[in-house]
Order: structure tokens, then sequence, then C-alpha cells
């Protein structure tokens, strides 16, 4: 059952990630993703001082706001301020979590959250945890967040489609941009947020943005792409856990190379075929 | 103690280990925010995060090979990661339809996922020296010791000599390509140069504030500096000294209070400099609004004082005095603003009150003419040079008659030969 756990947790997120960061590639918003994932960490600490559990709504209602503080700024920043978007997300971020990383050194000392913690998470504890409905309570939230996405994703797929393959065509009919990207901005941090734990706030941007760019080097058809997303995301966390198991390293950085060697021999791959592929051409010709 | 006796300990510079903190600190800080001017001129600044991530396995690896934490195995296995992650990023976007920012992102959690792994390994292999490698995740200012020094001002020195000796180049080929290329600068080489740069500026900014938080170092600072100065040299200048300013706070904060650390706070300050920069500077926010603010001002009195002069004209009879009503109905101007016209020209003595009624004073009448004279004058070039219809010449001059100058209005008569008429035919006013 050990395993069972930490392999479904891996897939779950897996699944939640890659379903939106599918949008957020075609948005070619894949950094925002990363900036998210560490601009909440102050909520999170906050809120944690604040209830003292981990697994609270607390730190959703915290992290939440933290990521829409985020956003606002980096959007402040951009437009107001006259900063660049590279810039404005470069500067935001690591000011939100520079914040969380001092509170936490100074403030939450010898408490269930710490910098390690933070930043490579910790999965194989998930098994241990104290259950709902018998599931560990991290796994139970995040398959209830899997099923919201699914939910809000199918209910909105034409807004989410248009608004990421053509914006302007999108505009034209007279479809809402922010409202479709704000609503995928607030699935990504909800999502992030109950990811951290287990993933850490670095590597959930690889579960993020690999699976996605992986179907985005095969495809083009929204269906398809979402399926390989999908798949890709869940295969590798499979994977990825046996073979943390057979050579003793842990689990998600195992996931995250394996990932990343997938997405490399494949594009490796895909230029050689190319290669013979013309070659034979010249010579037929 | 007390937080002054604290603070003229601190920078009395007499503690060795402070020294060692502070002078590392600094140099790192300095490099940092000189290579970051170059990293957000280029538009590069997403790529110090793929960078500073994949520095991690090089970090291990170094260790691994070296048996010891030997800053310079650690930083020469560091920058090689660097130069793999630059590579990769450039190559997936070459080969394939990933965007940048997504392959930056699946460089960085893929070499983050190596350096994860082999930091586990060495943990498990009981090195009882591999103790504070994971220092490296949020730097580790307190524990700079003086040979790292050598090193750390060994790679600045390098850092800022490249940036002086080529300082001439990165300006061509920042600022303006075209030329660059009509000199044959190959653009190339440039971008190899700064993507060098960042790397090993990236390399030893770890040292302070760690992998994390190692693009801020870089290009928070610059980012502020663009607020003061358009100018090169002093936008250099300038980003280096912000970040000096950040590390030094930043490691005074952690002396007075060990449990603050120092990288993040570091991060603060320079964030604070940033924001504080974007509302204040002259280029700032607070600066532009009070801008916008004035010139509406100046616009509102201007063309009250336009209107007087204009029914005077239209009635031939300029000198007498006007109600509120006749003005506000010549053109459609709101009462708000018509009263807030009048008031500062009141005040500027422009226009006097006379009971119920406003008569042009010499000195407003003066004015007015001015006004209406760009305006007319304005009209006219526009249609003789610019072959612009008669009827389409209005727009422009009401914007222009607001803001030429003497000088130009001087030019102006010059070109057209004082005329007597505009396009309109209605006289254009000149002095007595």
């Amino acid at each position: 059952m050990f395993d069972f756990y930490i392999i479904l947790t891996a897939a779950v997120i897996a699944i939640n990630c890659s379903l939106l960061g599918s949008f957020l590639v075609l948005k070619k918003m894949s950094l925002i993703g990363d900036a998210l994932s560490h601009a909440v960490l102050p909520g999170i600490v906050i809120a944690f001082l604040i209830s003292g559990e981990i697994n609270s709504f607390w730190i959703l209602l915290g992290a939440s706001s933290f990521g829409i503080i985020a956003i606002l700024l980096i959007d402040w920043l951009n437009r107001v301020g006259g900063f660049g978007k590279d810039s404005a997300i470069g500067i935001i971020y690591t000011l939100l979590f520079a914040i969380g990383i001092i509170l936490i050194t100074s403030k939450a000392r010898n408490t269930d959250i710490d910098v390690d913690c933070v930043l490579f998470g910790d999965i194989n504890t998930i098994p241990l945890l104290e259950t709902t409905f018998g599931v560990p309570a991290p796994l139970f939230n995040l398959i209830i967040i899997g099923i919201i996405n699914l939910l809000i994703i199918t209910i909105g797929i034409k807004g989410f489609k248009i608004t990421s393959f053509d914006s302007t065509y999108a505009k034209t009919l007279g479809i809402s941009i922010p409202f479709w990207t704000y609503l995928l901005l607030g699935l990504s941090s909800i999502t992030t947020v109950y990811s951290f734990d287990s993933v850490g706030a670095i590597m959930v941007i690889g579960f993020i943005v690999i699976p996605a760019s992986f179907a985005n080097i095969i495809t083009r058809k929204l269906p398809a792409f979402l399926a390989i997303a999908l798949t890709f995301g869940v295969i590798s966390s499979v994977i990825g856990h046996l073979i943390a198991i057979y050579l003793d390293i842990p689990t998600v950085p195992s996931i995250g190379v394996l990932m990343g060697l997938a997405l490399i021999t494949t594009l490796i791959g895909k230029k050689i075929t190319n290669k013979a592929l013309t070659l034979e051409s010249q010579q037929n010709d | 103690m007390n937080f002054w006796s604290d603070f003229f300990y601190f920078f009395s510079f007499t503690d060795a280990n402070i020294n060692n903190v502070l002078l590392g600190t600094i140099l790192l800080g300095f490099t940092c925010g000189m290579v970051g001017v170059l990293v957000v001129l280029n538009k590069k600044a997403l790529i110090v995060d793929a960078v500073s991530h994949a520095i991690l396995p090089g970090i291990c690896i170094g260790f691994m090979i070296s048996g010891i934490k030997d800053s310079r195995y650690l930083i020469l296995g560091g920058i090689t990661a660097g130069a793999i992650s630059v590579f990769l990023v450039d190559w997936i976007t070459s080969i394939s339809r990933i965007k940048k920012d997504a392959s930056i992102a699946i460089v960085l959690s893929f070499m983050f996922s190596i350096g994860v792994i082999l930091l586990s390994i060495i943990q498990e292999s009981g090195n009882s020296n591999q103790s504070g490698l994971s220092d490296f995740l949020f730097g580790k200012a307190a524990t700079i010791l003086e040979e790292d020094l050598y090193l750390f001002g060994l790679l600045s020195l390098i850092i800022i000599t490249v940036i002086s000796i080529f300082y001439q180049h990165f300006k061509i080929a920042l600022f303006d390509s075209n030329f660059a290329h009509t000199i044959g600068l190959k653009n190339k080489y440039i971008q190899i140069l700064i993507s060098s740069l960042i790397i090993i500026s990236t390399a030893i900014g770890i040292q302070t504030v760690g992998i994390v938080l190692i693009s801020a170092m870089i290009i928070t600072p610059a980012s502020s500096a663009f607020f003061w100065t358009n100018n090169f040299k002093k936008s250099i200048l300038l980003s280096g000294l912000f970040a000096v300013i950040s590390s030094i706070v930043g490691v005074f904060i952690s002396y007075l209070s060990p449990l603050m650390p120092t990288g993040p706070w570091i991060i603060v300050i320079l964030s604070s400099i940033a924001i504080f920069s974007a509302v204040f500077s002259e280029k700032g926010i607070v600066t532009k609004r009070l801008k916008g603010r004035k010139n509406k001002k100046k616009m509102i009195s201007d063309n009250v004082l336009k209107y007087l002069y204009r029914i005077g004209e239209n009635h031939n009879k300029p000198s007498k005095g006007r109600s509120f009503n006749e003005i506000k109905n010549f053109r459609s101007i709101n009462s708000k603003e018509l009263s807030e016209g009048l008031r500062i020209l009141t005040s500027k003595k422009w226009v006097v009150k006379a009971g119920d009624l406003w008569v042009l004073s010499e000195k407003g009448t003066k004015e007015a003419k001015r006004i209406i004279r760009i305006h007319r004058l304005w009209e006219l070039y526009m249609q003789k040079f610019m072959q612009i219809q008669s009827d389409h010449v209005h727009e422009s001059a009401e914007t222009i008659e607001h803001i030429m100058t003497p000088e130009l209005e001087k030019e102006l008569l010059k070109y057209l030969g004082n005329p007597s008429v505009d396009p309109h035919q209605q006289k254009i006013p000149y002095e007595d």
C-alpha cells in the first residue's frame, strides 16, 4: 500500500499539472506557473502560523491570496511601473519567496514547515499521514482538486481552447480573454499549493511544463494534446517511482529526470528521423 | 547590546569575520548588478533561472570528484553545468516548436532534479565534508572564508575587466543592432560573451543568495537602475551600487538577529529599491501622474483664455467683459473645467473679474494672442508643407498650441514669412 499511495499521489499531481500545464504552455505562460509556485509560499507560512495546521482551509486561502497578489503585482509593475514582463515576473516571485523563507527561518522554526520541505517536497511521508475516507489526507485533497479541475475544464473547454490557440479570433467573438486567463491561473495556483508539500516548489514546474511540451512536439490538436500530456505524466510517475525504488534515490526528482530525458530523447529521435527522411527524398529525386 | 553599539561595531570594520563576509557580498553584489544591466537590456532575464537551478548538479559533481568542499571545484562544476543548461535551452527551442519560456522551465526542472538526486546520494555516502552543501540553495554569506575571497575576487575582476574592455561593443550591440551589423560586429560572439558572464556571475553569486534567489540579484538592481538613468555606463554603476547597498544591509540585518537569513533579506531590500524607483523616480509613477495633472491644468486654462479672446475677436470688442455662460456656450466646455480655468487665469492676473463679467488683462491678451498665433501658424504650416487638407489641420494645432516653444515659433515664422491669415482666412494676431 505504501508504494501504491506514493505512485497514486504522483500520478494525481501529474494529471492535475499536465492538464493545466497544457493550456499554460499553449498560452506561452509556462513561467507564470513557476512564479506562482514560489509566490504562494508566504501565504502558506502566514496561514500556518495563524492556524497551526498544515492541511487546512486557511492554507488554501492564504496561498491563493498570495497567488492573486503576485499576479496583480506582476501586472502592475509591467503596465504601470514600466518594467519588462520578464523582469516583473522575476522581481515579484523572488521577493515573495524571500519573504516566505524569512518567515520560515525566523518564525516557524521547529515546526512542520521547513526549508528543505518547501524546495523538495516530501512525497514519502504521504502514506503515513492521517486519512480522510481511508486515503491519506493530502492525496484526498489532490483528488478533489483533480475532479474540480476536470469539471471546470470540461465545462469551459471552448473558452480555454479558443483563448489559448487564437486570442485575436477570441477577441472578435467578444470572448473575455482576462476571464479565462485568470480562471486558468486561479486553478493553477490552487493545484500548485496542494502539490507543494509532495513535490516541492521547484519540481512542480517540471510536472506543469514537461508533459505539455512533450505533447506540443507531437500534435497541435487539443484532444490528442491533452491525452498525450496526461498519459506522459502518469506513465512517468509510475516508472519514475519504480526507478527510484530500484536505485534507492528520491521519487520526485527521479520522475523529473525521467520526464526530461524522455523529452530530450524524443527530440533527438525526431531530428534523426527528419534527417533520414530528407536524405531519402533527396536520393529519390 | 543595543542597536547603536551593534551598528558601530559592525561598521567599524574591526572584526575580521564580518569584514570577510562584507567584502565577499559586496564583490559578488557589484558583479551581479553590473552583469544584470547586460542581461535585462538583452532580454535574457529568465535564462538566469535556468542557469542557477542547473548549477546544483554541477556543484554536486564538483564535490563528488574532489571529495572535499573546495570552492574551486564547486564553482568549476557549477560553471560547466550552467553552460550545458544555456546550450540545452537554445537547442530545444531551435529544433522544436517549444517556446523559449517552456524550454527554460524544462531545463530548470530537469537539471534541478538531477541535482537533488546527486545531493541525496552524497548525503547517503556519509562523507562528513558534505554538511552545508545544501547551503547553496539559499546562500551562505555568513560562512564566506578568506580563501573564498581570493577566488571571488579573481572571478569578479575578470567579469569587471571583460565588461570594461568590451564596453563599446556591448553598447553598440545592445542599443543599435543595425549599426552593429553594418560595422561587422558579430552578434553571435556578443551573445556568447554575455551568456558566459551570466554563467560565471550566477555561479559565484549563489554563494550569497542561493540558487532560487540569484536571478533577483542580477535582474532586480538593473531594472531599478533604468528608472534613474538612460546612460549605459551610469546604469551599470548604479545597478552595481544598488546590489552593494542591499548586500550590506542584508548582512547587517542577519548580524543583528542571527535567525534572519542573509540572502532573502538582500532580495527584500533589492525589491524595495526597485518598487521605490518605479514609484518615486523621475520616470516613476508619481512624477508621471503629477506631470499629467499639470499639463491638463495648463490645457484647460489655455483653452479658456483662447475662448475669451475669440469671443472678443468675433464681436470686434476684445476688451469687453464676458459672462460665465457666454464663455461656456462659445465651445462645449463643462462648468467645472471653466471655473477651474478661470481660477488659474485670475491667479495669474491674465483675467480680471469685474462684477459678473470676466475681462482679459493686457498680459492675458498678449498670452491669448500667442496661443492663437501658434495655432493658426501651425495650421498654415501643415497645409503648405505637409499637403494636409485645411479641414484636417485643426486637431493637430489644438495639441501643438500648448507645447510649442518660442524658439520653434520663430523658426515657423521664418519658414512661413510672417503670413497674415490662416487656411480658414482668420487673421493671425501678432504683437503690437
